[in-house]
């Protein structure tokens, strides 16, 4: 039965990639669906492209761990879609962009958009890889099928309807993808509830530890710098911009973000807050996590899902499960091909490439790098240490400079927004690898922190300076 | 500790939530001229809207 529903779900996916591949004529289809999305279609493939691996199985385990105060960390998520959604989105989509270090070139010039582009492959690649893993170690958990042939199975899927129908499968999938994961989980909390006897039935089994909101092991602090490390750790990564990209205009881009975040914000923090304390009172969850050896376990939410549900239930739960996935996973391919036509490919190779050509090297691109994230999920399987790596490095390189470029654009700034994207980078890499992140304190964080500081000090010693050719902003239109 | 008032009137406030927007998608897919395919609108492909 479990098989059933999860493989009439898949074979779903695969027929709506070759669907959406009828409506692909050029790259503009391909890359950003013609830019023609509704808001409540960009609010739903932006809610799934948010539920990955990290806000669904690892944040149950960080609630079954840590308690309520977990669950109000993952609010930063949230509320910084609200944020960019309100605020930045609309702007973005009036820029007509196709990726987000276009945006640097034209603010910034050549060598921030490298940079960007160093960024966003960083972060794309290990956040495709951390979802592949996540989709592995759901399937081997709950279905008991060997996490290789998992990875594979799930990745071939991925990667055929990504290639084939581009964005518009992408956003296609992610629909279908919102609806089970809102129905799967939704439905999942309110039965675990019920089941459980309520909050203040679960309350007297678990006593007060996991509903305070600090806890000795999280204190006050702890829980401020975590909360900014998550706010700032996936602001404006290119999965959620092609969402601005994507929207029909930059009204539909506001609300469609805006409005995901809002949604996710009522919806998902109180969800996983009732799956991870229902694991606590729950003996053969508490029997398999303590099996495998591992109090930080990834395997509390499929354990939970196969020891609570009925069959034909638990398949459309794994299917939910595998859902949140899938969407996170094929919006990073998406995002990894575009960035190789349009940032590499039509830069550095053929300038001239007409549009045909452009739409193939995208294929090619979303084929290659799927097959690579791939194969490197069958070597690295721990997908907090995966995500938190590619967290800590976006933030520093990217959040200052972007928002300058987008409200406080002036034409002098070339050489300090560079500086600042290099030494946010840099500053990361010497706080978490040389000093091994003293205090706990977020890499993200304190490369932010170094990054803000440097851009304003930089601008007062290079704002007089003329830009080289390098540092000219680029005006160029496509062909 | 966080009151359980409080975190009852989340859940209600996700359920709710939850069922609005899926509600919404509905109606959005079911509205007509939801299923025309790009191709059978044409629309020319100014350089500025790439």
């Amino acid at each position: 039965m479990e098989f059933g529903a999860l493989g009439a779900y898949l074979i779903l996916l695969v027929w709506i990639g070759m669907q959406s591949s009828r409506g692909i004529h050029n790259t503009l289809d391909y890359t950003v669906a013609g830019r023609d999305v509704a808001w409540i279609v960009v609010l739903a493939t932006t809610a799934a492209t948010m539920v990955g691996g990290g806000a669904s199985i690892g944040s149950v385990s960080g609630v079954y761990k840590h308690g309520l105060v977990f669950a109000l960390v993952t609010c930063a998520w949230h509320m910084q879609l609200i944020v960019t959604g309100l605020w930045i989105a609309p702007r973005l989509r009036q820029l007509n962009l196709l990726t987000v270090a276009e945006f640097f070139g034209k603010r910034f010039g050549e060598p921030a958009r490298l940079m960007a582009i160093v960024s966003c492959l960083i972060f794309l690649v290990g956040a495709l890889v951390a979802q592949m893993v996540a989709m592995g170690t759901i399937t081997e958990t709950i279905l008991g099928i060997d996490y290789r042939l998992a990875v594979v199975a799930g990745a071939a899927i991925v990667i055929f309807y990504s290639t084939v129908g581009g964005i518009r499968a992408v956003v296609k999938t992610d629909v279908l993808q919102f609806v089970v994961l809102v129905s799967g989980i939704g439905a999942a909390s309110v039965y675990l509830l019920a089941k459980n006897g309520g909050f203040a039935a679960i309350l007297q089994v678990t006593g007060e530890a996991p509903f305070q909101f600090t806890t000795d092991e999280w204190p006050a602090m702890r829980l401020i710098t975590l909360f900014f490390a998550f706010f700032l750790g996936e602001m404006l990564v290119p999965s959620y911009a092609v969402r601005c990209f994507i929207a029909r205009d930059p009204q539909s881009a506001r609300w469609g973000v805006a409005g995901s975040g809002i949604l996710l914000l009522c919806f998902l923090p109180v969800a996983i807050f009732i799956m991870g304390i229902s694991a606590q009172v729950d003996p053969d969850v508490q029997q398999a996590v303590l099996a495998s050896g591992n109090a930080d376990s990834q395997i509390v939410f499929p354990t939970l899902m196969r020891e609570t549900f009925p069959a034909a239930i638990s398949g459309i739960m794994i299917a939910a499960l595998i859902a949140a996935v899938m969407s996170s996973g094929d919006s990073c391919l998406s995002c990894i091909s575009t960035i190789m036509m349009e940032d590499l490919y039509r830069k550095f190779v053929d300038r001239q490439a007409s549009d045909r050509r452009l739409l193939r090297v995208a294929k090619v691109a979303t084929l290659v790098a799927g097959a690579i994230a791939a194969a490197c999920s069958l070597v690295y399987r721990d997908i907090v240490e995966i995500l938190e790596f590619v967290y800590d490095f976006w933030a520093p390189t990217m959040i200052a400079p972007f928002l300058v470029g987008l409200f406080l654009y002036r034409k002098n700034q070339s050489y300090a927004a560079t500086l600042c994207m290099l030494s946010g980078f840099i500053s990361v890499g010497i706080w978490r690898f040389w000093l091994g992140t003293p205090g706990d304190f977020s890499p993200a964080l304190f490369g932010f922190l170094v990054s803000i500081i440097v851009f304003p000090i930089a601008l007062l010693l290079t704002h007089n300076l003329p830009n080289s050719k390098m540092f000219q902003p680029q005006q160029e239109q496509r062909p | 500790m966080m009151p359980i008032w409080l975190l009852n009137i989340w859940h209600g406030l996700s359920v709710a939530a939850g069922s609005l927007v899926l509600i919404l998608l509905c109606w959005h897919a079911l509205r007509p001229g939801t299923h025309q395919s790009q191709a059978e609108q044409p629309e020319p492909l100014h350089p500025k809207n790439r």
